[in-house]
C-alpha cells in the first residue's frame, strides 16, 4: 500500500534560501546555505545531524556523498532522491521510515539547484534518455512543450479555457503578493495573463515556472527530539507515493493520486474537507487543476468551476499555494517540490508572515515530477498537522 | 543586418534510437518490435518494455497515427529553433498505441488521422514528421526540409555528356531544376551551386582512369564543391553501384574502385552533415556498364537511374537502392553479410 500513517515523526526548521534568477555559485553553495540555516534554525551543531536526503538537479558530477564530504558532515544514513517535483515527498517519506526504524535522530531534507544562462538548455537537453532522443529535438520546448500537450489535450478533453487557468495564476500571485519571499511580486491581471508572450501551444508566459537557483530544507525527528530541542514542528500524519501510474492513458489527465488519496486521507484519519491549506505542486496551472480533482475536492474536468467558485487566497474558503506557488517564487530545479513543504510548515507552525492562513491546523501538500517523455511520472502527497 | 549564425538542431541520440537511421535512408517507417513477445515500442530502448526481452527488430509498420494533442513551440531553448515560423508539434498514437511526439506538417490537427514518416534534420538525425495521409511528402517545418525543393535549383553534373549524365540533365529540369551545368558549361558561377551529381565512377569501369585517379578526381571535385553545398545547405550526389557495399568477385577492378567511392562519400558527408548540408548515395546492383556484364538479373536503364536519383532528392532519402536485386542484396548484407559474400563468389546457377 503506497498511502501510510506514520507514528510520532515531525517535521521543523523550515528553511529557504533566497532565490535569485541565475547564480554563479554550484549547487553544492546552495546546500550548504540551507544546511547553515538548519542548524541555526535547530541551534544544533552540525554533529547533531546523522542523516540527509538530498535532491539536485544540478549537482553533476557528485550525488549525496559527494555532498556529505564537502559539508563534511559524518552521517549514519543519506539518500539522494533524483524525483523531481515528487522529491520532497519522497524525502519526508524516506526520513521519516529512517528516523522511525532508528537509522538517523535528526534527518536534514534538502533540495538546492543552480541556475545559469545556459544551464537550464544543457540540462534540458539531457534530461533522460526518453527526452532526448524523442521529444528534445522536436522543436526543443523543454518542460514547456511537454506541459502543453497536457495543457491542450486537458482543455479539448474538459472544455477548460486560458481564463480557467489565469483564474489560479492570479489568485496566486495575489498570495506571492504578501510572501516576502515571492521572487516574483508584481500583480498579474487577467488581461496581462491573457495577453503575455506565447511559449508553447497554449501556454503563455505567466503558465510557466521560472527557472532559478535557491534552496529549501527542513528537518525530519522524532516528537520526543524536537521537544528536547524546543523546536516549533508539524507532526506527519501520511504519506503516498505512486509512479509509472495509468501508463495506458493516452495523454495524462490524471497521475497517481488518484489512486492513493482516499487511502491518504483515511491514513491520517482525516477527511478532505479539514485541510486548511493545500500547496499544489504548481509547475503549470493545469497540473493544479488535476490534483483538485485527483484529491477529490472536485470531480474530473471540474476544477475549473472549483478554482471560480471558491477563494483560493491564504484569508480565502480554500487556500491554495498560499506563499504564491512556484509561479510566484520561481522554480530552483528540485528545491521546487520542497517548497510545498517549507510553506506548509510556516502555516501549521503559525509563522508564515504576511500571508498566515487563520488558524491554519492541517495542511496537504504534493509532489509531480519527472516528464521523462511524455508524462510526469512520479507524484507524491503528505498531510502535516499542528503539533 | 547581423548576418545569423547557423545551428544545427539537436544531434544528441542514444545508440539505440539511432536504430531509427537505417530505415529512414531509404524513406521507411519502422519501429521497434520485440521478438519475443511481439510488443511495439517507442521511444526506443535497448529492451522490451513489456517482457523484458531484449530481443527486439526495427520492423516496418503501418504508418498511421492520430493526433491527440498539438504545441507550438514559440519559446525554444535551441537556436536551430528560432526561426520565423515556429515548429508545430503533436502528440500522435501510433496504431500500435504507442504515442509519439511528432512535427505536425500544415493542415494537421488534433483528431485527424495522418502519416507518419523519419525525415532527416541537418546535421543527419531523424525525427518522427506527421503529414496528411495521401500527401506528397510536404516537410513539417524548414528545420526537417534537408533538401531544397528541386525546384530552381542551380545543379552540376560531373558528366554531363554521358548516357546518365544526360539522362540526369532531364530529370532534373523536368523536376524544376533551373541550371543544369556540366564540365563544359561556359555559364557556371560555382558559388551558385546547391546540388552536385557525381557519376564519374562509371568512368573508370568503361575503361578509361585508374581507381587512384578517380580518387584524386573525387577530392579535387569535393575541394571545389563542399564549401558551397555547405554555405547554401545543398545536396550532394554519389552514383555508385552496389559493388561499393560487397564486392563483385569476378570485378575487382570496379569494387575496388566502389570500395573507394564508398568511403569517400562516407567521410564527405560526415563532413556535409556537420554543416547542414546532405549527401545521397545510389546502389544500382547492375548498370549498362562492362563491369557489370557478369551479373545476372535486369540492366537498370540509365534514365531509370536517374529518376530513381529525383526522388530520393525529393522524399529526402539518404541511400537508393533503385532495383529489385540491390534492394534484396541490402536486406541480405543487413542480416548476414558473410553469408552475401559466399553467395556473390558463386557462380550463376545453370
Amino acid at each position: 500500500m503506497s498511502a501510510r500513517g506514520h507514528d510520532d515523526i515531525v517535521l521543523a526548521v523550515p528553511v529557504s534560501v533566497p532565490y535569485e534568477r541565475f547564480s554563479n555559485d554550484s549547487a553544492a553553495a546552495f546546500f550548504a546555505r540551507a544546511l547553515r540555516g538548519l542548524l541555526d534554525g535547530a541551534g544544533i551543531s552540525k554533529d547533531r545531524v546523522d542523516g540527509m536526503c538530498i535532491s539536485s538537479f544540478t549537482m553533476a558530477p557528485d550525488s549525496g556523498i559527494g555532498l556529505a564530504h564537502a559539508l563534511g558532515l559524518e552521517l549514519g544514513w543519506l539518500d539522494t532522491i533524483p524525483l523531481g517535483g515528487a522529491s520532497a515527498i519522497a524525502a519526508i517519506r524516506r526520513a521519516a521510515a529512517a528516523v522511525q526504524c532508528g537509522d538517523a535522530t535528526i534527518v536534514a531534507c534538502m533540495g538546492a539547484d543552480t541556475n545559469t544562462p545556459t544551464g537550464f538548455r544543457e540540462n534540458t537537453a539531457r534530461f533522460s534518455q526518453a527526452s532526448q532522443d524523442a521529444v528534445y529535438p522536436y522543436g526543443a520546448g523543454g518542460p514547456n512543450q511537454s506541459f502543453a500537450f497536457l495543457t491542450d489535450h486537458y482543455m479539448r478533453r474538459y472544455g477548460a479555457s486560458a481564463e480557467d487557468f489565469g483564474r489560479l495564476c492570479i489568485a496566486q500571485r495575489k498570495n506571492g503578493l504578501n510572501n516576502p519571499r515571492a521572487m516574483i511580486r508584481k500583480q498579474l491581471t487577467m488581461d496581462a495573463y491573457l495577453t503575455a508572450r506565447p511559449i508553447a501551444g497554449p501556454l503563455r508566459m505567466f503558465d510557466c515556472v521560472m527557472p532559478c537557483a535557491g534552496a529549501e530544507a527542513f528537518l525530519v525527528m522524532r516528537r520526543q527530539e524536537a521537544e528536547r530541542l524546543q523546536l516549533s514542528y508539524c507532526t506527519l500524519l501520511a504519506s503516498s507515493e505512486r509512479h509509472n501510474s495509468f501508463p495506458d492513458d493516452p495523454v495524462q489527465d490524471r497521475a497517481g493520486w488518484a489512486l492513493d488519496a482516499d487511502r491518504l486521507f483515511a491514513a491520517a484519519c482525516i477527511g478532505r474537507s479539514e485541510v486548511d491549506c493545500f500547496q499544489t505542486y504548481d509547475d503549470y496551472p493545469v497540473i493544479s487543476f488535476l490534483q483538485l480533482e485527483d484529491f477529490g475536492f472536485c470531480e474530473k474536468g471540474a476544477a475549473a468551476g472549483f478554482v471560480a467558485a471558491h477563494d483560493l487566497s491564504f484569508v480565502g474558503d480554500f487556500p491554495v499555494n498560499t506563499g504564491g506557488g512556484q509561479l510566484s517564487a520561481g522554480q530552483a530545479g528540485f528545491a521546487g517540490g520542497f517548497l510545498g513543504v517549507t510553506e506548509t510548515l510556516r502555516q501549521l507552525t503559525g509563522s508564515a508572515e504576511g500571508h498566515q492562513v487563520p488558524g491554519a491546523r492541517i495542511g496537504l501538500v504534493s509532489g509531480f515530477g519527472m516528464i521523462v517523455y511524455d508524462r510526469g511520472l512520479s507524484c507524491g502527497a503528505a498531510i502535516l498537522a499542528t503539533a | 543586418m547581423m548576418e545569423k549564425i547557423f545551428a544545427l538542431p539537436p544531434r544528441l541520440r542514444s545508440r539505440t534510437a539511432l536504430g531509427m537511421t537505417g530505415p529512414a535512408a531509404t524513406g521507411r517507417f519502422a519501429l521497434q518490435t520485440c521478438e519475443n513477445c511481439s510488443a511495439v515500442q517507442y521511444p526506443p530502448q535497448e529492451f522490451c518494455r513489456q517482457c523484458l526481452s531484449l530481443d527486439l527488430v526495427w520492423r516496418d509498420q503501418p504508418r498511421q497515427a492520430e493526433v491527440l494533442a498539438e504545441a507550438t513551440v514559440h519559446h525554444s531553448l535551441e537556436p536551430a529553433f528560432s526561426q520565423a515560423t515556429a515548429p508545430r508539434t503533436g502528440l500522435v498514437r501510433h496504431e500500435s498505441g504507442v504515442v509519439l511526439v511528432a512535427f505536425l506538417t500544415e493542415g494537421c490537427h488534433i483528431g485527424d488521422t495522418v502519416r507518419l514518416s523519419y525525415s532527416f534534420t541537418p546535421g543527419g538525425s531523424v525525427v518522427v514528421q506527421a503529414g496528411p495521409l495521401a500527401a506528397d511528402k510536404k516537410k513539417a517545418s524548414a528545420m526537417t526540409s534537408t533538401s531544397h525543393p528541386l525546384a530552381g535549383l542551380n545543379c552540376y553534373l560531373t558528366d554531363s555528356e554521358n548516357p546518365l549524365g544526360q539522362a540526369c540533365k532531364v530529370a532534373l529540369l523536368e523536376a524544376g531544376a533551373t541550371h543544369v551545368w556540366g564540365p563544359g558549361s561556359t555559364d557556371i558561377d560555382d558559388s551558385e551551386v546547391e546540388l552536385v551529381v557525381e557519376t564519374g565512377w562509371y568512368a573508370d569501369a568503361c575503361g578509361t582512369g585508374s581507381p587512384g585517379q578517380g580518387i584524386e578526381a573525387h577530392l579535387q571535385l569535393a575541394e571545389r564543391f563542399a564549401p558551397v553545398l555547405a554555405e547554401r545547405k545543398g545536396t550532394w550526389v554519389s552514383a555508385l553501384s552496389f559493388a561499393a557495399l560487397q564486392a563483385y568477385p569476378d570485378q575487382p577492378r570496379h569494387s575496388a574502385g566502389m570500395a573507394a567511392a564508398q568511403a569517400l562519400a562516407i567521410s564527405l558527408r560526415a563532413r556535409l552533415q556537420a554543416q547542414g548540408a546532405t549527401l545521397v548515395a545510389a546502389y544500382p546492383a547492375k548498370l549498362d556498364i562492362k563491369a557489370h556484364q557478369g551479373i545476372g538479373g535486369g540492366t537498370l536503364s540509365w534514365p531509370s537511374l536517374a529518376s530513381h536519383l529525383v526522388s530520393a532528392l525529393q522524399n529526402g532519402d539518404e541511400d537508393v537502392y533503385p532495383d529489385p536485386q540491390s534492394r534484396l542484396w541490402h536486406e541480405r548484407l543487413t542480416q548476414d553479410r558473410k553469408g552475401l559474400e559466399r553467395e556473390m563468389a558463386m557462380p550463376p546457377a545453370g
